[in-house]
């Protein structure tokens, strides 16, 4: 019956619409990357001639061997020790022990992704700066200290440190699933073999999930490198500690004091040396993957994963679950809510108390940039989460419910944006508003929402494709086909059958994109211009400009409104858990078929 | 009313090109049911789907009525909405998120085969009534029974009145009880509106109670097309012999040609038998025998002067309620034979086993 069900399917010429939208789509992405390998052959702007191989040969140049590339590899390397550190023992607490408040805290895990990590990056910088760094005056107080412990900025391991802490539910999640599908047998077998429960643990389960856990750690590693915000805040922006997606920020965006000048090329070069280790990685992931699937141990079948019994232990692992989320969320978002409250930040005392205002909320929607920043960030997220949806249904259609020869690589390449940073997307999408604003100049391009629009898209497609693939898997074929047979086409079919059956996923879908594109920052600052702000883009300005309390506020309000939209998301599934699962990594081999 | 030509259609798999069907030829008159019978994997579903427009062949033609709908390699191929068929699906494919009202409308609401608002609601009611639905209307799909569901595709396939009902495998999901009603009414539904229809099946049993014709198909072939008797008493070939009913094979040649009295007399592993021979038989030919377990007699141990009697011995006696299903051994082979219940029989008995004349049939 399997070998029917892959046999039987819509025919080629029922998928014109489809097809065509999903290549329109992926074109461009195609269309972008190529871009971006052009313009590192380009002297400057592509709009003049010429051919150089002067920024590949830049590569050796001092700055980027003993700078950036060092500085790139620690907050790496950095980045999944402190993941690893906390999401081991918490997936194995979360997922095969008796600890409990499991299922809450697995819930907490998986809404973390949805709290900007610029923002979290401010709380940390408020907690741990070497001059205003609130737990920093507080440790010193209390131990009576001359001079304040830690200094988190302008340090890649304070880089490292913040990224790990953010990118923990990443690796968490990613090992959860081996975890839960280690056959129980193995373990029971080693117990009847004499195995105490803690030399089973470190003999028997950890390698049998090593190839999950290392595939993991690549991916945090791949994450990490391309990330731009959290090290910009922490003094890549300031040119003390430049990490390679910093250097292709500030090299097509000189405002920071390394670079003055435009260096295009340069910024090509950077992205290609970010992505083609991100590919690599990927690769190497799949192949791990892969390679696990040959243990045999974690397959698809639904066992019952042993669960170690804790004892009076429980209460140290809730303990520990408690440290990482209040280190996570809990420390830095209340240092934002203090300081967002105060006129200057200050040690909660009886004197600052009495200070405590909401001043900097009433005045907030001047500095933001008045009432236009909200129109223009209402506009950009229900655009993006509508072309989103529309896009991956498409693409996810053509994956799913045809037998055209070209759907595996139409699957790939929806999932190419994943391995390949943001940034670089922006970078060619800048380029092109540029070529645009020469070449077609009644096509406007640079500065618009529609640029920062396309790039979210861009961003958004490998996670939206995931979830649609599934979504549409499970509308059994027949229920399309016998509307066929009842004289509709595949318009009306999709528009009157699987749309109203896929209805929930799509809510979903609809409700995560327009998060993720609320709080997305690093694109929207490249691409912004006087007349495409949008709200991420003004708070980061305010800290930029040493409004501390203005931009405090700003991002409560962020973190309020996000909070209401994931109410909104627990509400249309039910439970986060299955949702977090499915927003964070999830490759191609190990869902869809 | 419907004629398949040539039909050929590959499919790509892991293992290369295989070919689901090949050659499929045969008509269809107005108002026949028409069966498609085989084990799975035996191309009668593609075939079927080919019909229907769900799956383009390779090569072939179809015609459906006065109108050819595919050929020409694809030349020719009238998308499905256009093609005009009824349609009803293993699953029953009924939409979840409609009612049962709602599901019937369908065809006549959206697409092809629209109508003016003011007649659905009347043509759905008599859809509905024909396969004694009409008090579900408001039930939402999900809280029908198997069965309901599968009146309520009926319905939906006969709502726009169809030239053609093509049917896979309807009743495969249902329970036996059931099954053997719905056989029965189905058959009668169609005879009264007068339909022509494919019906594809793997179950013999609804094939010989169902149809006005079955084709008995496999490995991608047709290798028989006959009325339900036809294919049940004189099948063409051992495959045919075997998958309708159980049939008793044996190698045999031919050892005795008849001169005017048109008895022959063959030799087999269980001993000489005597039966018809066609005219072009010859002595020396070899050929296969065939025989129905309900055709053979078994008496007490006592040998009678009868022909084609010989002794065995029961090795197995299965009480299945209107009769026994045993396995004698002849001579060292096993044949399968029936026993009515009165008669009892018991495993290591001694018996006599008759194959009359006039049950046994020549396959080439």
């Amino acid at each position: 019956m399997q070998v029917r069900d892959k046999q039987h399917r819509p025919t080629l010429s029922t998928a014109a619409l489809p097809v065509a939208c999903s290549w329109f789509a992926l074109s461009g992405i195609i269309a972008l990357l190529a871009f971006i390998l052009y313009m590192t052959f380009v002297p400057s702007l592509p709009t003049e001639p010429g051919f150089t191989l002067n920024h590949w040969k830049s590569i050796l140049s001092s700055r980027l061997l003993t700078q950036v590339i060092p500085n790139t590899a620690i907050v790496g390397f950095g980045t999944i020790l402190v993941a690893a550190l906390f999401a081991l023992p918490l997936s194995w607490l979360l997922n095969r022990t008796d600890l409990p408040f499991r299922n809450s805290f697995i819930t907490m895990m998986g809404i973390m992704p949805v709290i900007p990590g610029f923002i979290l990056a401010m709380g940390w910088i408020m907690l741990l700066d070497e001059r205003i760094g609130l737990l920093n005056l507080a440790v010193a107080h209390l131990l009576g200290l001359e001079s304040l412990p830690f200094n988190i900025k302008n340090n890649p391991f304070g880089i490292a440190w913040v990224m790990g802490v953010v990118l923990t539910p990443g690796i968490f999640f990613l090992i959860a699933g081996p975890l839960r599908a280690l056959d129980p047998a193995l373990e029971e077998a080693a117990s009847v073999a004499g195995f105490s429960q803690w030399s089973t643990v470190f003999r028997i389960s950890l390698p049998l999930v090593w190839p999950g856990i290392f595939g993991g750690l690549i991916y945090t590693f791949m994450t990490a490198v391309s990330i731009f915000e959290i090290p910009a805040l922490l003094g890549a922006a300031s040119g003390k500690v430049p990490v390679l997606a910093s250097e292709i920020f500030y090299a097509v965006r000189p405002g920071g004091p390394t670079a003055a000048t435009f260096a295009y090329g340069a910024a090509g070069v950077y992205g290609v040396l970010i992505a083609v280790p991100s590919l690599g990685a990927l690769y190497l992931y799949l192949r791990t993957l892969a390679r696990s699937e040959r243990y045999q141990v974690i397959k698809g079948k639904a066992y019952r994963p042993r669960e170690m019994n804790l004892g009076a232990l429980k209460w140290l692992g809730v303990a520990f679950v408690v440290f990482y989320l209040m280190l996570a969320v809990v420390l830095p978002l209340s240092v934002l809510l203090w300081a967002s409250l105060m006129p200057v930040l200050q040690l909660p005392s009886l004197e600052a108390f009495s200070k405590l205002s909401l001043r900097n909320y009433y005045g907030l929607l001047a500095p933001l940039g008045g009432f236009p920043v909200i129109r223009n960030t209402v506009t950009v997220v229900v655009s993006v989460s509508l072309l989103v949806s529309f896009f991956s249904f498409m693409i996810s259609w053509v994956v799913v419910r045809t037998q055209l020869r070209s759907r595996k690589l139409v699957d790939m390449l929806a999932m190419l944006p994943h391995a390949i940073p943001g940034l670089a997307f922006a970078f060619a999408l800048a380029m092109l508003g540029v070529l645009a604003s020469v070449w077609l100049p009644w096509l406007p391009l640079s500065g618009t929402l529609g640029i920062i629009m396309v790039a979210h898209l861009i961003n958004r497609l490998p996670f939206a494709t995931r979830i649609m693939n599934s979504a549409l898997a499970q509308v059994h074929w027949e229920l399309e086909e016998s509307a066929q047979v009842c004289g509709s086409k595949n318009l009306t079919i999709m528009r009157k059958i699987v749309l109203p059956l896929v209805k929930p996923s799509f809510i979903y879908l609809a409700i995560w994109t327009a998060i993720l594109s609320f709080q997305e920052v690093t694109m929207a600052l490249f691409l912004s211009g006087p007349h495409n702000q949008l709200f991420s883009v003004a708070i980061w300005e305010l800290w930029d400009g040493g409004s501390l309390g203005v931009a405090s506020a700003g991002a409560v309000t962020m973190v309020g409104v996000i909070g209401t939209l994931m109410f909104m998301v627990l509400r249309s599934t039910g439970g986060a858990v299955s949702g977090a699962q499915t927003v964070w990594p999830r490759l191609p081999s190990s869902d869809t078929r | 009313m419907i004629q398949v030509k040539h039909l050929r259609k590959d499919y790509f798999t892991e293992r290369g090109r295989v070919a689901a069907v090949h050659g499929v030829d045969f008509e269809v008159a107005e108002g026949e049911i028409f069966m498609l019978l085989g084990p799975s994997g035996c191309g009668k579903t593609t075939t079927l789907r080919s019909i229907a427009g769900l799956e383009t062949p390779d090569a072939g033609e179809i015609w459906l009525g006065e109108q050819v709908v595919f050929a020409d390699h694809g030349k020719t191929n009238v998308p499905v909405y256009q093609r005009g068929v009824g349609m009803v699906f293993q699953s029953y494919a009924i939409w979840p998120h409609l009612t049962v009202f709602e599901n019937v409308a369908y065809p006549l609401v959206y697409g092809v085969f629209k109508v003016p608002k003011s007649e659905v609601r009347d043509r759905v009611d008599k859809a509905l009534r024909l396969v004694g639905m009409e008090h579900f209307e408001d039930r939402p799909a999900p809280l029908l029974s198997g069965g309901q569901q599968q009146r309520v595709a009926l319905a939906r396939a006969l709502v726009y009145e169809p030239k053609v009902l093509l049917l896979d495998e309807p009743l495969s999901n249902l329970d036996a009880k059931l099954r053997a009603e719905m056989r029965v009414e189905i058959r009668a539904l169609m005879k009264r509106l007068n339909i022509t229809a494919v019906y594809v099946t793997h179950d013999q049993e609804e094939a010989l109670v169902l149809s006005d014709r079955i084709a008995v198909m496999h490995a991608g072939e047709i290798r028989q097309i006959g009325s339900p008797r036809d294919i049940y008493v004189r099948p063409e070939n051992d495959v045919v012999a075997g998958f309708i009913g159980t049939a008793n094979l044996l190698r045999a040649s031919i050892s005795a040609v008849p001169g005017n009295t048109q008895e022959g007399l063959v030799s087999t592993p269980i001993g000489d038998l005597v039966c018809s021979l066609p005219p072009s038989a010859a002595v020396g030919q070899l050929v296969t025998i065939m025989f129905r377990p309900e055709d053979v007699l078994v008496r007490g141990s006592q040998l009678s002067q009868s022909q084609n009697t010989f002794s065995g011995i029961v090795e197995q006696a299965v009480f299945v309620g209107s009769r026994f299903q045993c396995v004698i051994s002849v001579n060292g082979l096993k044949i399968d034979c029936e026993v009515p219940k009165s008669q009892v029989v018991e495993p290591g008995q001694n018996v006599a086993v008759e194959i009359p004349r006039r049950a046994i049939h020549l396959l080439p």
